[in-house]
């Protein structure tokens, strides 16, 4: 009996020192388990961050996209219809010009009752008095009909209508850049996004995961397309009300932003400027577009103050 | 008088330089950003400067302050021409010491009125 406990022993005494031998074969890669979920947790969260991220910009961009094709489209309708305008003017102007062309007999008659009376007075076939009638007359006649046929002061009106709506056209083309930009600002937040995931996706079967997780990507304001295209991200706001922006701005420049100016120049640190702007009310609040008056406004103040 | 006209768009480029012919100004150079600006400046005798804020390479801001900066260039009159109508951005640009600002889309007519406002207050 005792023999056989003492062989029982013996063998649970093996198995436990097998047990001890794969304890520490096993416990090293347990430590690098723990030490792969912990490195994987802040990975897991920045995934997560990263995604909750782009997905709020992606309405955002859906929104950009869409200001922009609102804005071609009202360019291009308010371009079509100042065309439609410059047809029906280019219309009057060629029906008068067709009016002066078929009435160039007029000189024509004028011209030849004008010989033909010389003539007549000539051979003394009239008397001087019928004369000096009959060429009043005559020239009356041409002032009348000339005055019919040519109205000078349509054709100015008509050219300087035209000139007008030119205008027009080049202001409302100027949305190409407005839009342009707008779309840099999108094409760049999509370049950002896929550079940021694939940057999350290479880093993921990379030890060194800690170091990923606080990197940022740097912005910058420049998006390639067809060509390089430095970008405002709010563009297209400017489309918004900008008369009225730039009545603002010139009210500005007037009234001065000094409070503004003097806060900010706190806030940059920068040395010898605004010092001598006078400490007034903003009517303008932080970063809120404000307009070209506004703007007038404050460079005005600017110069009274040098 | 030699005007620089200096922004990435092409089209605006055209734009502005069709406005300025319009009241009579021919003598125009045109740059792409601030860089190709800096090299116009070096070749021509520029006397007035009308420039876009967002450009690659060198800004019109930065743009602004070299000139500025610069002895031989310093009393150029500069008028910015952007989209950016943020406060901030208009302080900036004073601190940057623009002349004066646009914001786009402008009206040739606005533009004019811009140039005379400079070219007189110069004149005093």
């Amino acid at each position: 009996m005792k023999e056989l406990d003492i062989k029982e022993l013996l063998r649970r005494a093996e198995e436990l020192r097998a047990l001890f031998v794969l304890g520490q074969r096993v416990i090293p890669f347990l430590e690098d388990l723990f030490t792969f979920v912990g490195e994987v947790q802040p990975l897991l969260e920045e995934i997560n961050n990263s995604i909750k991220e782009n997905l709020s910009k992606m309405p955002n961009l859906t929104k950009q996209l869409s200001k922009v094709t609102e804005a071609t489209e009202l360019a291009t309708n308010e371009i079509l219809d100042i065309i439609d305008g410059i047809f029906y003017k280019l219309d009057i102007l060629q029906s008068n010009l067709k009016e002066i062309e078929n009435n160039c007999n007029v000189v024509d008659n004028f011209v030849d009752n004008f010989s033909t009376l010389m003539m007549r007075k000539e051979s003394s076939q009239i008397n001087p008095e019928y004369f000096i009638e009959e060429i009043n007359k005559i020239f009356e006649n041409f002032k009348s009909e000339y005055n019919k046929m040519t109205s000078f002061s349509t054709f100015k009106e008509m050219i300087e209508s035209i000139r007008t709506d030119s205008t027009s056209i080049m202001l409302a083309l100027q949305v190409q850049d407005i839009t342009s930009q707008q779309i840099a600002a999108v094409n760049h937040l999509l370049d950002t996004v896929q550079n940021r995931l694939t940057k999350l996706l290479s880093k993921f079967n990379s030890n060194d995961v800690q170091t990923m997780v606080s990197q940022a990507t740097e912005t910058i304001n420049v998006s390639k397309l067809h060509r390089e295209v430095a970008f405002d991200p709010d563009a297209v706001e400017t489309l918004v009300g900008n008369s009225t922006k730039q009545d603002e701005i010139d009210r500005l420049f007037q009234q001065g932003i000094s409070t503004s100016i003097e806060k900010n120049k706190v806030e940059t640190k920068e040395k010898n400027f605004g010092s001598e702007f006078e400490t007034k009310e903003s009517p303008i609040e932080e970063d809120k577009p404000i307009s070209q008056s506004d703007i007038d406004a404050l460079f005005e103040q600017n110069k009274q103050n040098k | 008088m030699k005007f620089l006209v200096v922004d990435d768009s092409p089209t605006m480029r055209r734009i502005v330089i069709n406005a300025l012919k319009s009241f009579g100004i021919e003598d125009i150079v045109e740059a792409e950003d601030g860089q190709d600006a800096l090299t116009k400046l070096q070749q021509n005798k520029i006397d007035f400067v009308i420039t876009d804020w967002n450009m690659p390479n060198m800004t019109g801001l930065d743009l602004t302050k070299t000139i500025r900066n610069s002895e031989q260039w310093k009393n150029i009159p500069i008028l910015m021409v952007t989209t950016r109508g943020l406060k901030e951005d208009i302080i900036q640009a004073l601190q940057a010491k623009v002349n004066n600002y646009i914001v786009k889309p402008f009206t040739p007519q606005v533009l004019k009125e811009k140039i005379m406002a400079i070219l007189q207050a110069n004149q005093k």
